[in-house]
This record gives structure tokens, sequence and C-alpha cells, in this order.
């Protein structure tokens, strides 16, 4: 069940009035009994994959914590991992390995398995069910008692398959209270789900078939058209993701909950540290407390840094074909240890730059079975590096030439966008296959030819003229809500939250795209 | 829009909120987007009038032609200043990228009904190769304009004809009412894809994907049109329009299609798929330039189809 289909409007205008009819524990039923209905009409035989996690990960949660002896501690979380990584492994990961192998060895596992399906918000759901466990372990929450609010936890709708990834310690609590309805957080919530439909209905809908097309055949289009294809994906991403984020928020404000920020302006970052607390906020914090930290963070790395990035560097020479990187890579390695073996601060920083770029490739890695999302992260976690190396000289050169604080920033929001961009170009070709490299590449290249400053006329004029309408309109309310949030507004003055209410309605029944399109991140 | 985790959490009422009744706010949140809607959809149904774009002009009842020519963007080579400076006829093309034969079927039934029959109707028989429907969905706008689209329309699509009863503004939602708005002050009588075909498509030319001709079920459209026209005494001539020469190889089903059509029909296909081989008269693979269409034209007035 997708938020932008109608069967999401006979089922959440049914849910809603009974969930404020219900009373503390039949609501929680109904809530979990809503939750299994959303995700099983999509596909029920995958619930047995969820309720397997659940019941599981419960479980563990109270071994977990009824164990005071640290090995015995180790030895649960070390399971919960285990099963979670390995369904996340199997299903979302086995047909690119299978397909590496294959390509590395020239034997086809693929025949003795067949082709996995992707089980839908397997990545969002897991990720949640593992920081619970990890919470237990660590001892920052206490493990929940009861599996229907476990499980209602895991598997609540409004975030179930595409985020934001909420964390156990932070959800959890709410499910003690007795949510009643209320007027304000009904408008709040309101004002948040009319905008998130405004963003992927009529934005991110709206500027696909665009960018479809740019990415089908780059080769056939000019520079101009590339340039808009790619920009238009940047909003489109951005519409489609934020826009399922502030739907699901928004559903979760009125039921009673209070979900944390996934989003907060990304393109208005001023460098890639910021830009990571800006966009899908709930997961690059995930990354960064239960892997960045854990591998040393900025104050160095062991064992688990040099396993992961010996394992991207012998995937990449074998799926490369290429073995003189092992040579390079070698050499490399011997150099660093040189480099970083007489100075402790060295071996900090190159620590630091390791574990980022690892934290980075696995974060593309998330996103999908593919080696351009993992281009992709490697391309963020480069610019996090280089951040870091030039930054401050960069800052100093500004300075020096007397660049006024307002175009330094403009400057700086400028270079990040435009590097952020390059990098969608891979993340967007990542979706098709394995061709995903040679599109992108196509496209990279077709784009800087400077050839052809015109936007093809039979595709793209009238779309052109619609997407930059639409983005300006988002651009427009996103810069004031800077100043003060849209639903404190729309709270405080009753006029002004119906003019603004139709006014979405008006603009998403003119521009909107109605044909069920599945949100983006779903296939992560 | 910013998360309110403190703010609005589990306050009974927000101290800066000013207290309506939901059903108050809800009712007058429905009241001023049903005016909102009903406005801009008179709005929108003026300016599709006044738009100088090609189904405008056949709604508002002044194009009366000599020459009715109907194709998919290929028909769009049917240059009409030239054709008009070269005849002296006047001339009326309906033809559309993309456009699907039996929405060709609805314009032309459309035309027909509004108009004297014109002498001659030449349809470009290539874009019998697709249905087409979210262009059939575009013309949405035109439903309140012309019945033979409205009943297309309606029998296609009912929950959206349903939307577009409910709210007049989705009526108007899409990539043709855009078009028409880029037309208001201007025609578009004169539009043609000018362009020169690039260094990467004559390239890679033999990579590109087939174009294949496969739906010989949509044939019953085309014999629609064809019984339309004869029965209001108007002459036929099918074509085929150039195509870039080596191009010709990636294309599949057009001599069956050509053969079908002439069977089903009992009509010549005049084939000029062959007609030009300088790529410089092309601005693609299955789009002669201006160059091109003033190439092709002539030889098709020097062979009479225009008489």
């Amino acid at each position: 069940m997708v938020f932008n289909s109608l069967v999401f409007f006979i089922f959440i205008f049914t849910f809603v009035p009974v969930y404020f009819l219900l009373r503390e524990k039949a609501r929680l039923w109904w809530s979990f009994l809503g939750s299994v209905l959303f995700y099983g009409w999509w596909d029920w035989r995958f619930l047995g994959l969820i309720a397997i996690s659940t019941v599981v990960d419960f479980w563990l949660g109270l071994a977990i914590d009824s164990k005071e002896d640290n090995r015995e501690r180790k030895k649960y979380i070390i399971y919960s991992m285990v099963l979670n990584l390995g369904f996340l492994g199997f299903f979302k990961y086995f047909n690119f390995f299978a397909a590496s192998f294959s390509t590395s060895f020239g034997i086809d596992i693929n025949n003795w398995f067949g082709t996995i399906i992707l089980p839908v918000g397997i990545s969002f759901y897991t990720f949640q069910s593992m920081s619970y466990t990890i919470d237990v372990y660590r001892k920052e929450i206490k493990a929940e008692k009861s599996l229907l609010r476990f499980s209602t936890f895991v598997s609540f709708f409004p975030q179930l398959v595409a985020g934001p990834i909420v964390r156990a310690q932070d959800f959890l609590p709410q499910f003690q209270k007795d949510h009643t309805f209320q007027h304000d957080r009904f408008i709040a919530g309101l004002t948040q789900i009319l905008w998130g439909f405004y963003k992927k209905v009529a934005i991110a809908d709206s500027l696909a078939p665009f960018v479809d097309q740019c990415f089908s055949s780059p080769g056939t289009f000019g520079s101009l058209h590339l340039v808009i294809g790619i920009i238009f994906y940047s909003f489109q991403i951005y519409c489609d993701f934020s826009g399922y984020s502030d739907i699901a928020i928004g559903l979760a404000r009125i039921l009673g909950y209070d979900f944390p920020d996934n989003f907060r302006t990304p393109y208005f970052s001023r460098n890639f540290s910021e830009f990571w607390t800006r966009w899908h906020i709930s997961l690059s914090s995930w990354l960064r407390d239960y892997l960045y930290i854990p591998l040393g963070g900025n104050r160095g790395g062991g064992f688990g840094s040099l396993f992961f990035i010996a394992g991207f560097a012998l995937a990449t020479v074998l799926v490369s074909k290429a073995y003189w990187l092992f040579l390079l890579f070698g050499i490399l390695a011997l150099l660093l240890y040189f480099y970083a073996k007489s100075e402790k601060s060295r071996k900090i920083i190159l620590f630091t730059y390791l574990n980022l770029s690892i934290t980075m490739l696995l974060g593309g890695l998330w996103h999908g079975a593919n080696w351009a999302f993992v281009f992709w992260g490697f391309l963020h976690g480069s610019y996090l590096i280089i951040q870091r190396f030039m930054g401050p000289a960069w800052g100093r050169v500004l300075n020096a030439l007397r660049i006024p604080l307002w175009m330094q920033h403009g400057m700086d929001i400028t270079l990040v966008y435009l590097a952020t961009l390059l990098a969608w170009i891979y993340f967007r070709a990542g979706s098709m296959g394995e061709s995903s490299f040679q599109v992108a590449n196509l496209y990279l290249k077709q784009m800087l030819s400077f050839e052809g400053f015109r936007i093809s006329e039979v595709v793209g004029l009238y779309q052109v003229a619609k997407g930059i309408l639409l983005i300006g309109i988002l651009l427009f309310v996103e810069i004031i809500n800077l100043r003060k949030p849209f639903y404190l507004t729309t709270l405080q003055y009753p006029a002004f939250r119906m003019v603004s209410f139709a006014a979405l309605l008006l603009l998403i029944a003119f521009f909107g795209t109605f044909s069920s399109n599945a949100f983006i991140y779903f296939q992560f | 829009m910013s998360s309110t985790k403190t703010k609005t959490n589990s306050d009974p009422a927000h101290p800066l909120q000013q207290k309506w009744p939901v059903w108050a706010w809800v009712l007058g949140t429905l009241l001023i987007f049903f005016i909102g809607d009903r406005a801009g959809g008179y709005l929108c149904k003026a300016l599709l009038q006044k738009s100088g774009f090609r189904y405008s002009r056949q709604c508002s009842g002044t194009t009366p032609a000599d020459v009715l020519i109907v194709g998919n963007s290929r028909g769009l080579t049917f240059y009409q200043p030239y054709i008009e400076t070269k005849t002296g006829k006047k001339t009326h093309n309906i033809s559309y990228n993309g456009l699907p034969i039996q929405l060709a079927a609805a314009w032309v039934k459309d035309y027909f009904q509004r108009y004297p029959a014109p002498k001659k109707l030449i349809l470009e028989i290539s874009m019998i190769d697709r249905d087409n429907l979210p262009l059939i969905a575009e013309m949405a706008p035109y439903c309140s304009l012309s019945p033979p689209i409205a009943t297309l329309y309606k029998d296609l699509f009912p929950k959206e004809h349903t939307a577009g009863l409910l709210t007049h503004l989705y009526r108007y939602n899409g990539e043709v009412f855009l078009r028409t708005l880029s037309y208001l002050n201007k025609t578009d009588k004169d539009w043609l894809l000018d362009r020169n075909i690039n260094a990467f498509m004559i390239q890679n030319v033999q990579s590109t994907p087939v174009l294949k001709f496969d739906r010989q079920d949509l044939m019953v459209h085309l014999k629609e049109i064809v019984q339309l026209a004869n029965s209001k005494g108007s002459q036929i001539e099918l074509v085929i329009n150039p195509y870039y020469v080596p191009f010709l190889n990636r294309i599949e089903g057009l001599d069956a299609l050509k053969t079908s059509v002439e069977a089903g029909t009992q009509l010549k296909v005049h084939d000029y798929r062959a007609l030009i081989k300088e790529e410089s008269y092309f601005g693609d693979y299955q789009h002669p330039n201006k160059a091109g269409a003033e190439k092709m034209l002539d030889q098709m007035i020097a062979d009479g189809l225009f008489d």
C-alpha cells in the first residue's frame, strides 16, 4: 500500500477514527493490525520475514538484558546482528554478489537459488530493529517486556517501508502514553501531510518523466538538457523521499507520536558534514552512532577499519578484474603505513579518513546492490575527506580575498550542491542495473561536452517550465519555513490555515500525478 | 516542514492557537478550494479557447481547410507554411508527438462535425505503432469543447473523468494544456523540428533500439477514419514519410504494416521512407528537419498528393 493510492485513503479514513475511539491496549492492537494490513497489502508472504525478525530480536533483547556477563551479552548481540544482516544480505545483496561472483569467477550462483525478490522496506525495519538490540546491549535502554509494543515499534505503518528510521529509545517510551485526539497535533500533522503530498505528487512525479528520458538515452540530448535533467533529479529524489518522510511524520503526529526530522533543507548546506546532518538524517545518524563511532570515528581506528577497507579493495579488484590494482593498493597501503608510523596524530587522521570512507561506502551500499551506489558513497566519502583536508585553507583564501560573508556562504552552498549533483548522476544510474556505470559516464561526458545549449523541443520544454515553477514554490516555502515553521502559522491563524490548505490542494489537483507512482526509496 | 518534537507535543492546545472547531475550518478549507477550483477551471477554459494551439484552433471553428493532415510527430514534417505557399491550399494539421490512431480518429471525427469536408485527407501511417493512453489522458482539457474527445476519454478513463467533475482544475493538469498556454498569442502552424542530427546519433545508429510495428489490432481505427472520410467525399492519401536511411534496418514490421494497410483500406500507400539520403536533412532518425521537410514536400507535390 503506498500513500499516494486510493486504497491508502480508504485505509486511513477507516483507521484514524477507530484509532481514537479505542483505548490503550485495544488501540495498540489496532495499530499493530493496521500495520500488518498495510505491509501485507504489498506482499503478505514477506510478513513472515518481518515476524521472524521481530520475535527473535524481542527475545534476544530480553536475553541480553537479563545477562550481566559481558561474554553472554556479546553472544546474543552477535546472534541479532547475524540474523538481521543475514536477512538483509540475502534478500538485498544476494543477486548483486552472485552477479559479481559470476563476473569474477565465471560461476553463476543464481542458477542454484533463482532470482531473489527484495522485500519492500527491509533496509529500514532491519536497521530499526538492530538499533534496539544494540541499545539494549550498550545498556542505553531496558529491554521491552511487551511483544505487542515491540511488534508495533518495528512494523508501525507510517514509517515502516521508507523511514524515518526511529530509534527504540525515542519511540518505545511513546507507546506508554495513551494518545487521545488533539486539535493542535491534527493541524500540525495535516500541514505536514499536505506539504508531503505536494512534494511527492506534484513535484517529484512531475519531474520524473523528464529525468527518465534524460537517463534512458543521454547520448541523444544536448548539454543544457542534461544539466536540467540532473538538477531536476536532485529535486525529484529530495521531494520524493522527504515527501514520504513528511507524510509519515505528519501521520504519526496525528496519531500522537513524535518522529525526528529526516530532512532539513539539505541543498542549503555550506559543507558536506552539514549536508549529512540535513539529508536522510535518521540514516546518517544511525551510521554515525552504530558504524562510524564504533570504528573509531575521528579518534583513530583498528582492525575493524582495516578489515572493511581491505574488503572493499579486494571486491573492487575482483569485480573490475584489474589485478594491477592489487599492486597499487599495496603500494598505497605501505606508503600510508610509513607515513603514519612515526606520529600518532598522523595515524589518527588517516584512520579518521578511513572511517569516513567506510561509513559512506556502506551508506552507498545500503541504498542498493549496485557498484554505482557504492561509487556514490565513495564520492561522498571523498568530499568529506577533501573538506577536512582543504576546508581550513579554503576559508583562509576566501578571507584573504576579502569576499563578503554572504558571498562566501553562497559560494559554499553552490559548491556543495554542484558536487552533490555529480554524485546524483551515479546514484540515479544505479537503479539501471548492469549498465549503470556506462549510463552515468555517458551522461557526464555528454553533459560536459558543452554541445547543444537548448532543450529538446519534442520532449521537454513544457516539463521544464512546469518543473521550474514547482521547484520555485518549494524553495519559496522552504525559505519562509526557515524563519518560522509553516505549521506554527497554520496553528496560529485559522484563516491562513484554510487558505494555505486549499492552495496546496489546488496545486496538487492542477499539477499532481495520480498514477500511484511508488516512492523511490521503496526500492532501498 | 520542520518536525515539532517539543512544541506540539501533548499540549491540549497550542498557546498561539486561535480555537476554531475542526468542522468549521475543514468546511472553510473545502469552500475555498471549491471556489478556487471553479474560478481556476473557468480561467483555464477561457485560455484554452483563446490559444493558437492546433486543437484549440480546430475547436474554435476557425480552421476550415482544403487539406487535413494526420500523423504523429512525423506528421509534423508536413510544414504548413511551405505547403500553402507552394499549392495555394489551406491546410490544417492535427499531428502531434506520439499521437495514437484512436485519438487521431476522434479528432478527425470532431473536424468533420465542425467543418465542411476537406478535399484531401493525408495520413502518415507510421502512427499505427502504439496506443499511447497517457496522451489520450492528456486531452482532458478538450473534453468540454469536443464531444468525440469527451466520449473517448470517458470510455478509457472513467475514474479520471469523475475526478474531472469533482475538480475542474484537474482537467487541465497536463502537458497538452501547458502547450496551449505557450500558444496564447501565436499559432503553432509553423512548428517543425528544425535541427541537425548530432554526431552521437549518426555514430550509434546501429546500436539504437529496434523500432517495431506490430500493432495490427489498431488498424480498426484507421478504417474508421477512411470510412468517415469516404462517406464525406474527402480523398485520402496514405503515406510513409522519410526516415534517416541508415536507421531503416533498425525498423521491423513496416512492410507488413504497409501491406495490411493497403489490403485493409484498398488504398495505395505512398512510400517515401528512403527518399532522402543526406544526413543534413534530418533532425534525428525519424524526423526530417526543415530542409528535409521541404525536399519531401517538393516530391509529394510533384507526385500530385496535394492536387
